[in-house]
């Protein structure tokens, strides 16, 4: 066990040395590309925060509540894409045949994917979407007890965590059906759009799906609800717990839906 | 001219076509729209509960708005800078130049294409649903010359714009970070997100010198009734003095970017 840790603990750094190497071919356009994400999440929060001030408030959340969900959900992504976000490459492999090679190395397939795809630098600018999260948490009058920043760092991995259960089954799906890229639009836009605002505003059926059947929810509204002492029935302790067995749930069902479809890889033109 | 629109004719099947490939992906597309045009519809009646009009703007037009912009995003969208970028870096742009129409106008003729297949499968479909759901009821369009003038002259505008930004491309081969930047602003100053009208009067003035309001904002403004009279002639001439201003610069840079070519192996 220890050596197969030590051998993936390796592997994962050659193989994230030899990525950031390719993307320092095209220096500035690597900075450039940083400095443009963070720009761009700046600009969607700014949008909503004049918008929500404008109509004084969205179904009784204060316009700071909005800004703790946005800068949440945004943190929630952006570790996602960062850490294991490598996975999304999955579909283009699938398309291309690409995925035998994967499935021919004696490493764990998505192990792989993920360190020759992921992108871990940008994590450096979640330091700054971490900041302005705690910083609209202080404006949302969230107090910071050792229990709650404790609950918080919870929440976060575990919202992580939700998305990559999402996407490793769409990715799963896409090894039957091949093309999966309208349904990510859709996954991402709506994650990224509208899983900022309260998911109450969207009706009973949509609040339902989001918790139940296309966990967003779980990853957003949940968490911060919690937070914010605004999810009815749930304390901050027992929701945080709640929201992490759902999450256990979620993964085990995604790891075990991926093994069943990889089984069934057929590779391209056969 | 005749092999022009013999090119046009086979870029517009092998468009239609290509949408078709896939066919669950296609019918995934057109649920996206509408979960998209269901959620935004939600979020504007949460922001309006208790209020019958913010700024002069009623729910009603509001709705209006939001899905007329999201089917004028479908008309104006354009892959032009990918294309550009894509050819540079795999150095397939050489074959471009081997072709008897110049690349710009190749480009056109792929974005006109484009266009046709989303016209088609998207704008056309979405029209009716706005007029059988009822989306523009009890609001009053204008859909006058000016409109259509304003809409073409944001297409075009469109189009001059990514090829100015997909130029920059044989000088840096990568720009994905550029666009990155770029559209962050543009997110904000398009007005295709949040109306122009509800910003702050200093983000309002800042984006009125901005190219990007020209793209959405003005066509969807003089469509709605938000700008009238005079007001149409001098939104139509700064997007005119845009338009401009960007061809000019996107023939000045495929002039020069033609000497900066580099193809692989070269």
């Amino acid at each position: 066990m220890g050596a197969k840790i030590t051998y993936y603990w390796r592997l994962y750094w050659t193989v994230l040395g030899m990525q950031l190497r390719s993307r320092m071919s095209f220096r500035l356009n690597f900075f450039v590309m940083l400095a443009g994400v963070f720009l761009r999440e700046a600009a969607t929060l700014a949008l909503m925060v004049v918008l929500v001030r404008k109509f004084d408030g969205l179904a009784g959340w204060s316009t700071w509540e909005i800004a703790f969900l946005y800068s949440f959900v945004t943190l929630t992504f952006r570790n996602f894409s960062s850490f294991v976000g490598g996975i999304g490459q999955i579909p283009a492999f699938i398309r291309t045949g690409e995925m035998d090679v994967y499935l021919l190395t004696p490493s764990d397939p998505l192990f792989l994917i993920n360190c020759r795809n992921t992108m871990i630098w940008r994590s450096f600018y979640n330091i700054g979407i971490l900041a302005v999260t705690i910083y609209c948490a202080y404006k949302a009058q969230i107090a910071f007890a050792p229990g709650t920043v404790c609950c918080l760092a919870v929440l976060i991995l575990c919202g992580m965590f939700i998305l990559f259960a999402v996407y490793l089954i769409i990715y799963a799906v896409s090894i039957r059906v091949v093309e999966v890229s309208a349904l990510l639009k859709i996954l991402d836009s709506v994650y990224k759009q509208y899983m900022i605002y309260p998911i109450s505003i969207y009706g009973r059926i949509a609040a339902w799906a989001f918790t139940f059947l296309l966990p967003l929810g779980l990853a957003s509204y949940y968490p911060s609800g919690v937070l914010l002492g605004r999810v009815a029935g749930l304390t901050l302790g027992w929701g945080t717990l709640v929201i992490a067995a759902a999450t256990c749930l979620w993964i085990t069902a995604a790891f075990l839906l991926w093994r069943v479809f990889i089984r069934r890889y057929d590779s391209t033109g056969t | 001219m005749k092999q022009l629109w013999d090119y046009l004719k086979v870029s517009c099947k092998i468009e239609l076509e290509n949408q078709l490939v896939f066919r669950s992906n296609f019918f995934v597309s057109i649920l996206s729209v509408v979960i998209r045009v269901a959620m935004l519809l939600a979020l504007w009646s949460a922001l309006y509960q208790g209020k019958t009009q913010v700024d002069g703007i009623s729910l009603a037009t509001m709705k209006c708005y939001t899905v007329v912009s999201i089917v004028f995003e479908l008309f104006i969208a354009c892959n032009v800078e990918q294309s550009v970028t894509g050819k540079v870096k795999d150095g397939s742009i050489s074959m471009m130049l081997t072709r008897p129409a110049s690349y710009p106008v190749t480009l056109f003729i792929e974005q006109l294409a484009n266009t046709f297949q989303a016209v088609v499968v998207w704008v056309i479909p979405y029209l009716l649903v706005i007029l059988l759901c009822g989306f523009a009821r009890g609001v009053q369009l204008y859909l006058g010359p000016w409109f259509w003038a304003s809409a073409l002259g944001a297409y075009l505008l469109m189009f001059f714009y990514q090829l100015f930004f997909g130029m920059i491309a044989f000088w840096t081969q990568e720009i994905s970070g550029f666009l990155q930047a770029r559209d962050a602003v543009m997110l904000v100053f398009s007005g295709s997100m949040v109306p122009l009208w509800f910003f702050p009067e200093k983000l309002f003035a800042l984006a009125q010198y901005l190219p990007f309001q020209a793209m959405y904002s003005v066509p969807l403004s003089i469509l709605i009734g938000k700008i009238t009279g005079p007001d149409i002639r001098s939104a139509l001439l700064v997007q005119l003095g845009w338009l401009l201003g960007f061809w000019l610069l996107s023939q000045l840079c495929w002039r020069k970017s033609r000497r900066r070519m580099i193809v692989n192996g070269g």
